[in-house]
């Protein structure tokens, strides 16, 4: 009898402090601030400054604007609607487009698909084929689809790869202080720099 | 980081400051992420759970057993020191039965760690360093057309980081009032940043449990494990060469100690081109099992080869492949148990393909089979169907139904158990595989930027469950296996994360399961229905992650398991907590404590009584270069 009334006693105590723990867990967090940066905003000063390190072939920027295309990206559209007024990029001035399918990117300098896009990536590339448009993905794998740059999240910090064949199926080059950044990248076999694509910048080789 | 939280309404940076920062800085950036789920609402329609490697490092586990417990889908009971019972969706056999916890099947890195001769998972060799992993995608249900045999009831799926994206030289100490570890790794970039290399080295020791009488059950358990992995791209092609190797030792008391070794080394190579994948997998994996004073040794070679192709054409989504696997094994005789042959080669070749059809824009159907030819159990089917409907750009609806197997084992089919002379158990030759046939429905949504839910729905109905049967002349011994249970269970799995403030996150995630079994024709009903498993109805987890700052972080999770049926054990409350603070770039600590709400409790009651764990604190240090 004992046995069961210490029994009982310890369950209700265990309970109580198992919901006092609880609570614990539940109202110490709520008068927190947060600071932190937001990941859209990085990402979209990253997509700023990845133009700064990518050369586009002379006919890619002979248009009056320098035009960037979101595909299901709405927040980072924003971000970039917001900053780039005053910032011209390859001297020209920039447009920030949303668009609802890849073939509305044929004429833009660089395509990001966001990653709420749930279609097939490798449709994006093929639709963009030959174009110089840099196509910059945000998507586990996706540098298999054929994108030239990817983002993803490592311990809570934006990096990005980088596969420079699809980058050169572009037409275009990224120079090396992008590289170096890069958290990975995918170079050139050796000796293939004779089968850059013509039209696309001269560079010496990786 | 007080003073920064002090500041009211201290406003964000906007978007200019950052796009004036150099690249370098811009990735050293710690971010809020919110809208990136871990289980895209897009993936694919199965019960999917990830858990990431933030989730691991602010666990404070030193091995990936301890980890698996964050998964809400998943049971782990931990038997003795060094033995665990893991099962998602019930069926954790009953060790007094032998009937071991073998309908999950388990990979790292596409290496498969389902051992072939027992059937089951040695939890204690399968380690890897747990800062290399980048997640363990944890399916509930059956893996019929991608995963094949063994994967009854799940598939826990570890996957490291590339070492692009762990290299970092890093050195790691934790030392505890039941366990202690050291780990490092160390590792570069390969010329022009076109791939990495690691090396790693893990030592870890834990105390043995005590018995119901207080006394030490003097199972400590001692392991060695040192591996690497380099990753190389030449052009679009990938290539990843890993492999492992590792030496332990477990107590056991009143036995000679057993001495675990194995090495395994692993390739892979992958060509995109335009849009198809193309996949060679190869590996060998050696493990040894033995107790070195007149105990019985196992020794197994396996040789795995896969070839996979994905590609897309029009609305389809393909994948097919074959692959091929030999196990070679030499059993020696212990004290007791003997298997006959006990040397045998064993050839597994499959085939298998899987479309994914978009019917619509927000439908889609995906059928697939897969068919594993084995020398013994013939040519085995495992078929698959889902359909997946995406319900708003929010929500996904998912069913399916599949066929899954556990493959005859050697233990199953030419054991021969003696106790003295006297022959007591025997395989037998016509042993069937165990079979499931499941449907299952889900649901998967984010409500709100900051919300999403998985929930899922399932029957299983199973055939041919493994019971023990007296011999069939009429004579009681020796006893032999014979799969004369069948039945089904039934249940649901819900989780969500709620990330409250962009500082903190709830999971809560429960799990219910029922079991209706039933004998076939000629069961002897020897051993009751507990011999197929002593699994909980009902077990809920919440876990409450936060930020203290960017330098502070404290986790907690409280668990509930019900009461197990038989051996019978009451309902218990798990409350674990683990608080870390970065104190340089470089260099974390942190202090965990587990089982803190119950100082002495048991997970897995045997008719001797179960082993008693403790309540245990680890402090541990890293400090990354």
């Amino acid at each position: 009898m004992r046995a069961w009334a210490s029994n009982t006693a310890r369950r209700r105590r265990r309970g109580i402090a198992c919901i006092a723990l609880l609570a614990a867990m539940v109202i110490a967090p709520c008068s927190l601030a947060d600071d932190r940066y937001d990941e859209n905003a990085v990402k979209a000063a990253f997509l700023y400054r990845f133009t700064g390190y990518v050369d586009w072939p002379r006919d890619a920027l002979a248009g009056p604007n320098f035009t960037l295309a979101i595909l299901d990206g709405d927040a980072v559209a924003g971000e970039l609607t917001r900053l780039l007024p005053g910032h011209p990029i390859k001297n020209l001035p920039t447009q920030v487009r949303t668009v609802r399918s890849a073939k509305e990117a044929a004429d833009a300098q660089l395509l990001y698909v966001g990653p709420a896009y749930a279609g097939d990536l490798a449709a994006v590339v093929v639709a963009l084929a030959n174009r110089p448009v840099l196509v910059i993905t945000d998507r586990a794998d996706a540098l298999n689809s054929g994108s030239a740059i990817n983002f993803m999240l490592v311990d809570r910090r934006v990096r990005f790869e980088i596969s420079m064949p699809s980058v050169v199926r572009s037409r275009l080059w990224v120079q090396p202080p992008l590289l170096a950044v890069a958290a990975r990248v995918r170079g050139i076999p050796r000796g293939d720099g004779a089968r850059v694509v013509p039209g696309a910048p001269t560079r010496p080789q990786m | 980081m007080l003073a920064a939280d002090a500041i009211p309404g201290k406003s964000r940076p906007a978007v200019e400051r950052l796009a004036s920062m150099s690249l370098e800085d811009l990735s050293q950036l710690q971010v809020t992420s919110v809208s990136k789920t871990p289980e895209p609402v897009q993936g694919a329609p199965a019960s999917i759970y990830v858990i990431t490697h933030d989730d691991i490092v602010r666990s404070g586990a030193v091995h990936i057993v301890d980890v698996l417990r964050l998964a809400p889908n998943l049971q782990v009971r931990q038997i003795n020191n060094s033995r665990f019972e893991v099962t998602a969706r019930g069926f954790g056999g009953a060790l007094g039965a032998q009937n071991f916890s073998n309908k999950l099947l388990m990979l790292i890195d596409g290496r498969s760690v389902y051992t072939p001769l027992f059937s089951g998972i040695y939890h204690d060799v399968q380690d890897v360093l747990l800062d290399d992993i980048d997640r363990i995608e944890i399916i509930s249900g059956p893996g019929a057309t991608l995963w094949g045999p063994n994967a009854m009831n799940g598939v826990i799926n570890v996957i490291t980081r590339s070492a692009d994206l762990a290299h970092e030289p890093m050195l790691k100490a934790a030392a505890g009032n039941m366990e202690r570890t050291v780990a490092g790794r160390y590792g570069g970039r390969w010329h022009g940043r076109t791939g990495a290399w690691r090396v790693y080295g893990k030592f870890l020791e834990r105390d043995a449990l005590e018995l119901q009488n207080g006394q030490s059950a003097e199972n400590d358990w001692h392991k060695t494990q040192v591996g690497f992995r380099t990753d190389w791209s030449h052009g679009d092609d990938q290539l990843t060469v890993q492999g492992d190797s590792y030496r332990a030792r477990l107590d056991e008391s009143g036995q000679p100690n057993q001495m675990v070794m194995g090495h395994n080394v692993l390739g892979r190579w992958q060509r995109p081109s335009g849009r198809s994948l193309w996949q060679v997998q190869a590996y060998y994996d050696y493990t040894k099992r033995s107790q070195p004073v007149g105990g019985a040794a196992f020794h197994l070679h396996t040789v795995d080869l896969e070839l996979q192709q994905q590609f897309n054409l029009e609305r389809h989504r393909w994948v097919w492949g074959a692959g091929w696997r030999l196990h070679r094994y030499e059993v020696t005789d212990g004290a007791g148990l003997l298997i006959d042959p006990n040397e045998r080669d064993a050839n597994i070749g499959n085939v298998f393909a899987q479309d994914t059809y978009e019917l619509t824009s927000t439908l889609s159907l995906t059928a697939g089979l897969k068919v594993e030819k084995t020398d013994r159990d013939g040519w085995v089917p495992m078929p698959e169907l889902r359909l997946a409907w995406q319900a708003g750009p929010r929500h996904l609806l998912w069913a399916g139904a599949a066929r899954a197997i556990r493959a005859s084992t050697p233990f199953d089919r030419d054991v021969i158990e003696r106790i003295d002379d006297l022959v007591f158990l025997v395989g037998n030759k016509d042993s069937d595989p165990e079979k499931v046939d499941t449907i299952e429905l889900g649901w998967r949504a984010q409500p709100h930027p900051g919300v999403s839910v998985a929930a899922a729905v399932f029957l299983n109905y199973y055939d041919d469950l493994r019971t023990i049967e007296p011999a069939p002349d009429g004579a009681f011994l020796p006893l032999r296996w014979d799969n004369l249970m069948e039945g089904k269970s039934y249940g649901a799995e819900a989780w969500a994360k709620w990330q409250v403030t962009s500082t903190w996150r709830l999971s809560p995630g429960v799990r219910v399961l029922q079991k209706d079994l039933r004998w076939k024709d000629d069961a002897s009903e020897l051993l009751g229905f507990e011999q197929a498993a002593n699994d909980p109805e009902r077990q809920l987890l919440l876990t409450s992650s936060l930020d203290l700052g960017h330098a502070v972080t404290f986790d907690a999770t409280l668990r509930y398991v019900s009461q197990l049926p038989d051996p019978r054990l009451d309902e218990r409350y798990q409350f674990s907590a683990s608080i870390g603070w970065q104190v340089t770039p470089g260099l974390d600590v942190s202090l965990t404590g587990a089982n803190l709400s119950d100082p002495r409790h048991e997970e897995y009651p045997t008719a001797d009584g179960g082993q008693v764990i403790d309540r245990s604190f680890i402090a541990q240090v890293r400090w990354r270069l």
